[in-house]
């Protein structure tokens, strides 16, 4: 049974014990590896080692940092450079490697269960902004082998940086006898570095710490203050920010913890950032679901193109960009675009010969696409807007709330 | 000879069932010609009622009598207590350490938990809200009340989506049905019928699902609400029951919900956890625990919808298990059990979508596998009897309406419609991986279609929108009336057809209402409480309340014995013998386990 099974069922006192355990490791690019199964440890080692990229100088750490909460360092632009010679920019956002022990894999259909029949939300689940890595193991290699990461060329590849690398002894002790393997050597060897890698971020604590001041507040050992309590009414209230609609933020099944997302996919029209090479081509469009970075969904619905996997709330406030092309900048804009994008349209997007031109990070074809009918999107203009400036502040303070403090 | 056996088994005779028997199984082999003159069977499948939540205050006709809560006394024809209403008041029990089905009880409840608005949708098809419902009373009575006292039924309509939203506003609390509830609350047999209420209020849905904590499970006292028949509720029910025959002895399959329900109904069985056809252990956080969690009285250990689901019965070892095993053991009944198999007991979706999409299975999608295990489908095709599935929301054109009302794409509308838990032929491998089957599966357009063109397939099952279901929560019993006449009225619209036509009218099962009727055991699964069946057919006994004891496998055995087909496995229950009882209690089968195969319904001479 691998381990993402036994972890999701642990009972409650097991993130007690991740809490303690992140105490004692602050950073987990200093902890101790004699805590990890072997397998782990060579993750760990795997995880950090620049030998793996093709310029030599990209980690799996270095758009993933263990100092921000596995997400990108402090300090990154909107999306980080890779490629052979690092001047290829990525084309989304580096989302964080914390939380994903949940993760449903990829389905057109996820449901959701709050009464003794589930309903049907429609696609939901899988890694990565557009779903398409089943497991860790799967989501491992992508970054491995993409031209603009670290860009291995091919497994072939792949698995001649492996065994140049200073993990190839502990490699080869892990694979046993090589006789009794049918797969090709190049294959065993990715495969185990992916196996590996996976290991690591479901055994290592500081994956999932779960030591927010929102957590101690749910277990009854810290307090929030008044300003937070009122933005977690706000995020909550179906009425107001009906944040939670989406990104739950009471105990899960089995009393775990709060996931702060529901793994759905949403099309919320977010404004083409500029800031991106790609989008320099104006015919380019990232569709997340309908591609281009997975061509599965395209032919069989349309209605999938612009959705993007609703991520977890948890550490948002330790971001530098927010959403899948990072186009915001600051968690008060996020919102703000959230209770006005329809009110005030002309505020996020572009104006063409007078016609201000909405959702205009996707063609016109899959416009109709984007949710106008989840509160607040379900606004029109002249109609209030569903936060004031005040509550705003208020419902960012509560967000500050979900930072781990490790 | 047939006719004659089901006389002398009225009477009891034990002589006459070996006969008889042995008559059915000479037709094995045969041409697919019908052995009555039934030549339609139309299985309609509305949701979660039990038969006292639908005929509570039903009165026999003269010749007839029927079990209730009016004739036990429990109830008077005007919903309030009878004289008997002690025997069906609610206890409360003591915690425990293990899972039990017969906890020690700790005192009356002084009045019902308020019922809650748990599951109700509201017109914009949103939750209505959470905690108690305020259109009742914080102090019912301690036992069965009639729900409509409060919350009228809304008059009958023809079947419109606009008339399935306005009736939401009648929609009530959606109480917690699941496997080990249900045992809990029935103890099995039903003989004491105290706990319908405590074991929801201690471990509701479970603590696998969202939602649910050991604190506050969202029950309330809903599960103890019927309407009455007797007032003039449920019009199209008493019409039916008055003017056809229906049972009073018919039961869901299985102790639970719809999804192992509906498997029964198309297997006479239940799934279970498989890799390639091939028994296997499923993820561990998905195999039910319901031992309490230290500090509670009965908040289950592992189980809901996301999580414990499985149980591999064969094994006392094994959580909860014991207690019913025990039980089987003590009443000499089989589990049913088979090692190392780990049985789908509670709601799962199914290993393939509606579009043959295999549906991934890990630990936290809540899909089961591909399932290799026989089903109707199959037999139907193997014996030359044409069928058909017919699912609201299957065909595009049975949503038009949601996608102009709401502005849905077709999957979005189908999203909100289709009874994804309730079809289980979408679960098996040899119908979705095969074109020909498959083009069985079709929706309520489909339906209509075929009965008008003369393509009416020999066996039809017809299962409504979730709308239109009379789900509690997102639809209403009167909905599903609507609904019911609908398509009663097409199939006599066409006279050659009903002729011999055959509507047999049921439930999935009872939604976790209250019901005061005699469970049998028949293996580790169930049966649980009673549901309605009524036969509506120019063949039905007119009027006629039949006490042979049955479940949906008797469905099954109908349609058996009707195109003279063998039992679908050597396990299924279809292939369970007809009950033989004493005429002092013709409701319990002596033979048991047994199931009668509803033939006693009909007068076909």
């Amino acid at each position: 049974m691998p381990t993402a099974k036994r972890l999701a069922a642990r009972p409650n006192g097991f993130f007690a014990a991740c809490v303690a355990a992140s105490l004692i490791w602050p950073h987990a690019g200093e902890a101790a590896t004699t805590h990890l199964s072997p397998l782990a440890g060579l993750g760990k080692a795997l995880f950090f080692d620049k030998s793996l990229s093709s310029s030599g100088q990209l980690a799996c750490a270095s758009c993933h940092s263990p100092a921000n909460a596995y997400a990108a360092p402090r300090g990154a632009g909107p999306v980080m450079m890779g490629g052979p010679r690092m001047d290829q920019q990525g084309r989304r956002a580096v989302p964080s490697l914390r939380y994903l022990q949940h993760v449903p894999q990829f389905t057109r259909h996820l449901y959701l269960s709050r009464t003794d029949d589930p309903e049907d939300v429609g696609p939901g689940g899988g890694l990565m902004w557009d779903g398409r890595a089943s497991t860790l193991e799967d989501q491992a290699l992508v970054p491995l082998l993409d031209p603009r990461e670290m860009a291995n060329r091919d497994m072939h590849e792949l698995a001649g940086r492996l065994q140049g690398s200073a993990e190839a002894a502990r490699m080869r002790a892990l694979q046993g006898n090589p006789a009794q393997h049918t797969a090709p050597e190049d294959e065993r060897l990715a495969d185990l570095a992916a196996v590996a890698l996976a290991r690591f971020e479901l055994e290592d604590p500081s994956f999932h710490p779960y030591d927010s001041r929102y957590d101690a507040y749910l277990e009854g050992t810290g307090q929030l203050t008044a300003q937070e309590l009122r933005g977690l009414e706000l995020f909550n209230s179906p009425d107001k920010g009906n944040c939670a609609e989406c990104h739950p933020s009471t105990p899960g099944p089995g009393g775990r913890p709060p996931d702060f997302t529901d793994y759905r996919f949403a099309a919320v029209g977010v404004p083409r950032n500029p800031a991106l090479a790609a989008n320099e081509r104006a015919s380019y469009f990232d569709l997340g679901l309908c591609g281009p970075l997975r061509s599965d969904l395209l032919r069989e619905s349309t209605e999938y193109c612009g959705m993007f996997r609703t991520p977890t709330l948890r550490n948002t406030a330790r971001r530098a960009y927010f959403f899948h092309n990072a186009r915001f900048t600051t968690l008060q804009d996020v919102v703000r675009f959230y209770v006005t994008r329809d009110l005030d349209p002309a505020r996020w997007y572009p104006a063409h010969g007078g016609r201000i031109e909405l959702y205009d990070d996707l063609p016109s074809v899959f416009r109709q696409n984007v949710d106008r009918s989840d509160p607040p999107f379900d606004r029109r203009p002249g109609q209030a807007q569903a936060l004031s400036e005040v509550e705003i502040a208020d419902l960012v303070a509560f967000l500050k709330t979900l930072d781990d403090r490790s | 000879m047939r006719h004659s056996f089901w006389q002398a088994l009225r009477r009891g005779g034990p002589m006459a069932v070996g006969l008889a028997v042995g008559t059915l199984w000479l037709d094995v082999g045969r041409a697919a010609t019908p052995t009555t003159p039934i030549r339609y069977v139309i299985v309609v499948v509305g949701e979660n009622q039990t038969f006292d939540t639908v005929f509570a205050t039903y009165t026999a006709p003269p010749g007839e009598s029927v079990r209730n809560l009016l004739s036990e006394g429990i109830v008077r024809a005007d919903g309030t207590p009878g004289p008997e209403y002690w025997r069906a008041m609610q206890d409360r029990a003591v915690g425990q350490s293990r899972y039990t089905i017969d906890p020690v009880r700790a005192g009356r409840y002084e009045h019902l938990p308020q019922p809650t608005l748990i599951g109700v949708l509201n017109k914009d098809l949103r939750f209505a809200g959470q905690g108690p419902d305020p259109r009742f009373p914080a102090d019912l009575p301690p036992g069965p009340f009639q729900v409509t006292h409060y919350v009228a039924l809304p008059a009958g309509a023809t079947p419109t989506l606009a008339t399935a939203i306005a009736n939401l506003s009648s929609a009530t609390e959606d109480p917690v049905h699941r496997f080990f509830q249900m045992w809990q609350q029935t103890g099995g047999d039903n003989a004491r019928l105290d706990l319908y209420t405590w074991v929801p209020v201690t471990a509701g849905m479970g603590s696998d699902t969202e939602g649910v904590t050991r604190t506050d499970t969202g029950q309330g006292g809903g599960l103890m609400g019927f309407v009455n028949i007797a007032a003039g509720d449920a019009p199209l029910f008493r019409d039916l029951a008055e003017h056809y025959a229906m049972s009073d002895n018919d039961h869901q399959s299985i102790m639970g919900g719809t999804g192992p329900n509906f498997i029964a109904l198309a297997t006479a069985d239940s799934y279970f956890f498989d890799v390639d056809g091939s028994p296997a252990a499923p993820p561990a956080n998905q195999i039910e625990n319901p031992d309490p969690q230290p500090g509670t009285a009965n908040f289950y250990q592992r189980d809901g919808y996301s999580g414990g689901s499985y149980v591999e019965c064969s094994d006392p070892a094994q959580p909860g298990v014991e207690a019913i095993l025990a039980t089987l053991a003590g009443a000499r009944i089989p589990s049913n059990c088979e090692p190392g198999h780990y049985y789908l007991v509670n709601n799962y979706s199914a290993g393939y979508d509606l579009d043959g999409h295999p549906q991934p299975i890990g630990p936290n999608n809540y899909n089961y596998p591909p399932q290799t295990v026989r089903t109707i489908a199959e037999a139907l095709a193997a014996g030359g009897v044409s069928w058909g599935w017919y699912t609201g929301a299957r065909d595009p054109a049975d949503l038009k309406d949601e996608m102009a009302r709401y502005h849905l794409t077709l999957a979005q509308a189908r999203r909100l419609e289709y009874n994804d838990i309730g079809d289980p032929l979408v679960g098996s491998r040899a119908v979705m991986t095969h074109r020909e089957l498959r083009s069985h599966l079709k929706g309520l357009a489909s339906f209509s279609a075929d009965l008008t063109s003369g393509r009416l397939p020999a066996v039809s099952f017809v299962i409504p929108k979730n709308l239109d279901s009379g789900h509690p929560g997102n639809s209403v019993l009167a909905t599903f009336e609507d609904f019911l006449g609908g398509i009663i009225d097409q199939v006599k619209a066409r006279p050659e057809i009903w002729a011999h036509a055959a509507i047999i009218v049921t439930t999935d099962e009872g939604g976790g209402h209250f019901d005061s009727g005699y469970i049998q055991s028949v293996d580790f699964f169930g049966d649980g409480p009673r549901i309605p069946l009524l036969v509506v057919s120019p063949y039905a006994r007119v009027g006629h309340i039949d006490h042979v004891y049955s479940d949906h496998a008797s469905i099954l055995k109908f349609i058996e014995h009707n195109w003279g087909l063998a039992p679908l496995t050597s396990r299924s229950r279809d292939r369970l013998p007809n009950p033989v009882s004493s005429p002092v209690d013709p409701y319990r089968p002596l033979n048991g386990p047994a199931v009668g195969d509803l033939t006693t319904l009909f007068d076909f001479q």
